[in-house]
């Protein structure tokens, strides 16, 4: 055992040995006087702590030596002066391995932690331990990640457990975020990512559980966001919402009449005046009649929106649908709601939507008159709980009574029809609504709005 | 098992203990022969005599300074101050002495003493006779903490603070002396240092302690009732060793956790709780984690005002209610 230099005193670095109280080769005994050090404060014996020979001494009497250096050396007891150098020499070259190995072990650490993200939000405590925390044992404060807990690029935030267990089922947050913003959502939960994760696996073990052949199937078309949302939204209201469907004819003949005088009171002659801009009038005027058309349904309650939001299908040239929408729509009359609509759908065309104009709708209109469909069977649009879609507008022989009977008259007609959400109300609410607005279109003083 | 009151359990603990080891002794003021002023060790006296149950005059110093010198020399003494507020008086020895002798010598001395105290509100004995100060002790490193909420945990953790190596603060609540609860017979020895789930649920966690404990689980019986929100309620049980895994556990499955604290709001023990949670299970959390506490007052005396400023029951069950829905 190596004897060393003691501290004498906090200020003290060196110390004398003033007196060597046993011979190189003698043996002692712990808590025997070895020697006594004088330092510039005070003067001390210091004892043996352990049984054994001196075999060396290296300071000796009169001399000074820094605190902490070897003085002498106490071979204990069946020990050999050479060994215990040795020995010592081995200590110091495992303490420095032992430094090496925690060096070491800190760099992979600090390495690990860069590549592994996803387990960054993960706890790193094991639960299992025991007494992995005792206020009496020493706490132990893992590595953690401290970024935020808002969706990046949005205002929505996630609870932490919210954000882990999205990282842990490794899903896209920007549809995360993209579902929150057409649902009017801020805060996500537990229960709310849980939901979003079912949904999407809907989504892809709908579309994953058919084999393909891919000799067949041979050029795949990446996904663009608008298709992916679609894609989602679709798949949710298809396997959660069950929808009924129900169409009636409309005869469009007396818009034509409103439609020229419109044309020619106009001196812009670009001005244009469409079918959709009447049905989406007639709409928010039937619509006082019928508040549930415009609610949401959920497990607990059906919400009616005070407001008529109404969303307009808009395709981009085969590139996708989108549905801006117009807020408050009850309150234009036929002239200015015709106006929003062409600005609307004209922006929405040209990539000049603003960002809250693609959110917020509370009821759809879906037009496919110009491809000449004959009938559209749409799918709802949650949380909304009904769509409308009007198809082909065509010259037709019809019936017509009056008091000299039945005759053959050709008027304009075409189809409409709406999807809605059977959870929230029933068919003959749905097709009286129906009913309303066709006798709207067909029979309302029109001239009284332009 | 035997019906017994809170207060006839500390009685019954001490009883046990003293029976078991000849060197547990019992001190304090007006314990021996008035049998305690809330009368939670009547019998003792006419039991073990006046050598071993021994009344003193009013000095809390002069208590706890007997009872930490017989601790030191090889007795395992019990010493009451009857109201905890009165530890002020002798914090001394609490916060320097006993605490820290073990450490101090290395081990040669050491100080099983166990100080039972009457601790808690809600009995009208004004400011400085009312207070929660569990907080207070756990914030000293060197003694351990303990307030039972049930008798048959008065009597078994009493039973383990006598007999363990260090100092331990007994807290009893005054409010809870008269409650009646099972507690096993014969000779009965709970552990420091866990908690315990006394009503499981999966929607939140309550972690709550002593008066608080019953008061929790009638909120959360109130919950399940009236709107199907199912809450855990973990009683602490003992502060100092804090049964972290326990509590950790309820809060992992849960995803929520509220505090109820009858001690004062700052530095309350539901503080602590909290940051160890945030620190450790940050991404298990669902939502803040809501502390129910006592404002930062000094406790009235009037029966009104003393009830709405010590957690209730309502308050419990509303403040959950708002958070959750």
């Amino acid at each position: 055992m190596n004897i060393q230099m003691p501290q004498l005193g906090e200020t003290v670095t060196e110390g004398t040995i003033s007196k060597w109280h046993k011979k190189v080769g003698e043996s002692v005994k712990s808590g025997e006087i070895l020697f006594e050090i004088e330092t510039d404060k005070t003067s001390m014996e210091i004892p043996a702590t352990i049984d054994g020979k001196l075999s060396q001494i290296l300071v000796a009497e009169g001399n000074t030596s820094s605190v902490g250096s070897i003085v002498a050396i106490v071979a204990s007891d069946g020990e050999d002066a050479n060994d215990v150098v040795q020995h010592e020499a081995e200590v110091n070259e495992k303490k420095e391995v032992v430094h090496d190995a925690v060096h070491l072990t800190e760099s992979k650490f600090q390495k690990e932690t860069a590549e592994e993200i996803k387990n960054k939000n993960d706890r790193k405590i094991d639960l299992d331990a025991p007494d992995w925390f005792s206020v009496l044992t020493e706490v132990f404060t893992p590595d953690q990640n401290y970024s935020s807990i808002k969706i990046p690029n949005s205002e929505i935030k996630l609870t932490p457990l919210a954000k882990r267990i999205a990282s842990n089922a490794s899903i896209s947050l920007d549809q995360l975020a993209d579902y929150c913003k057409s649902n009017n959502i801020k805060k996500v939960n537990r229960n709310l990512v849980e939901t979003f994760i079912t949904s999407q696996s809907e989504i892809s073990s709908s579309t994953n559980k058919q084999a393909v052949d891919e000799t067949i199937y041979n050029k795949s078309v990446t996904l663009n966001r608008i298709r992916r949302t679609t894609a989602q939204r679709l798949s949710q209201s298809w396997s959660v919402v069950p929808q009924a469907f129900q169409a009636v004819e409309v005869n469009y003949s007396n818009l034509d009449v409103v439609r020229s005088e419109m044309k020619e009171k106009n001196l812009d002659k670009s001005f244009k005046i469409s079918y959709l801009s009447f049905i989406a009038r007639a709409i928010a005027i039937a619509r006082d009649s019928f508040p549930l058309i415009n609610s949401t349904f959920n497990e607990k309650e059906i919400v009616i929106a005070e407001s008529l939001n109404l969303s307009i299908a808009v395709d981009l040239k085969f590139d996708g649908l989108i549905v801006p929408v117009i807020k408050g729509a009850e309150n234009y009359k036929l002239t200015d709601l015709n106006d929003k609509i062409n600005d609307l759908v004209d922006r929405a065309q040209n990539n000049g939507l603003e960002q809250e104009e693609h959110y917020g709708g509370t009821y759809t209109i879906s037009n496919n008159g110009s491809m000449g469909t004959y009938i559209t069977a749409p799918i709802v649009n949650p949380p909304q709980v009904a769509i409308m879609s009007f198809d082909g507008i065509t010259k037709k022989p019809v019936i017509i009574e009056d008091e000299n009977g039945d005759k053959i008259g050709i008027r304009k007609m075409g189809v409409m029809g709406q999807s809605f959400d059977h959870r929230a109300f029933d068919g003959a609410y749905a097709a009286s609504f129906l009913k309303e607005v066709k006798t709207i279109i067909e029979d309302y003083n029109w001239q009284s709005e332009i | 098992m035997a019906q017994l009151t809170y207060r006839e359990a500390v009685a019954a603990g001490i009883a046990q203990e003293m029976e078991r080891d000849e060197t547990v002794a019992f001190i304090g003021e007006d314990v021996a022969r008035a049998g305690g002023v809330f009368k939670a060790t009547v019998g003792l006296f006419d039991k073990f005599g006046p050598k071993r149950v021994i009344d003193t005059p009013i000095s809390e110093q002069a208590i706890l300074g007997a009872a930490m010198g017989a601790a030191m020399t090889g007795m395992r003494p019990i010493a009451e101050i009857m109201f905890s507020d009165f530890l002020a008086v002798c914090w001394d020895f609490v916060a320097n002495e006993m605490s820290k002798s073990r450490y101090m010598s290395d081990g040669q001395l050491k100080c099983p003493l166990v100080v039972r105290t009457g601790n808690g509100g809600g009995s009208r004995f004004g400011a400085q006779h009312s207070q929660s100060i569990e907080n207070w002790a756990m914030a000293i490193p060197g003694i351990k903490v303990v307030a039972p909420s049930t008798p048959a945990d008065v009597k078994g953790l009493l039973a383990a603070s006598v007999r363990d190596e260090d100092p331990v603060i007994f807290f009893e609540h005054k409010s809870l002396y008269a409650i009646k609860g099972e507690v096993p017979e014969g000779e009965y020895v709970d552990t420091l240092g866990t908690a315990k789930v006394v009503r499981p649920g999966k929607d939140a966690t309550i972690v709550a302690l002593a008066l608080m404990v019953p008061r929790a689980v009638q909120a959360a019986d109130k919950l399940m009732t009236d709107h199907g929100i199912d809450v855990e309620v973990v009683d602490i049980r003992t502060l100092v060793p804090l049964d972290m895994k326990t509590i950790s556990n309820s809060v992992v499955k849960t995803g929520r956790l509220f505090t109820v604290e009858e001690n004062p709001r700052l530095c309350g023990w539901g503080a602590e709780i909290v940051s160890i949670v945030v620190d450790e299970l940050f991404w298990d959390l669902d939502g803040p984690a809501v502390r129910i506490t006592t404002p930062h007052i000094p406790l009235p005396a009037a029966d009104n005002l003393e009830d709405i400023t010590i957690p209730s029951v309502d308050r419990i069950y509303s403040k959950i209610l708002e958070v959750l829905r």
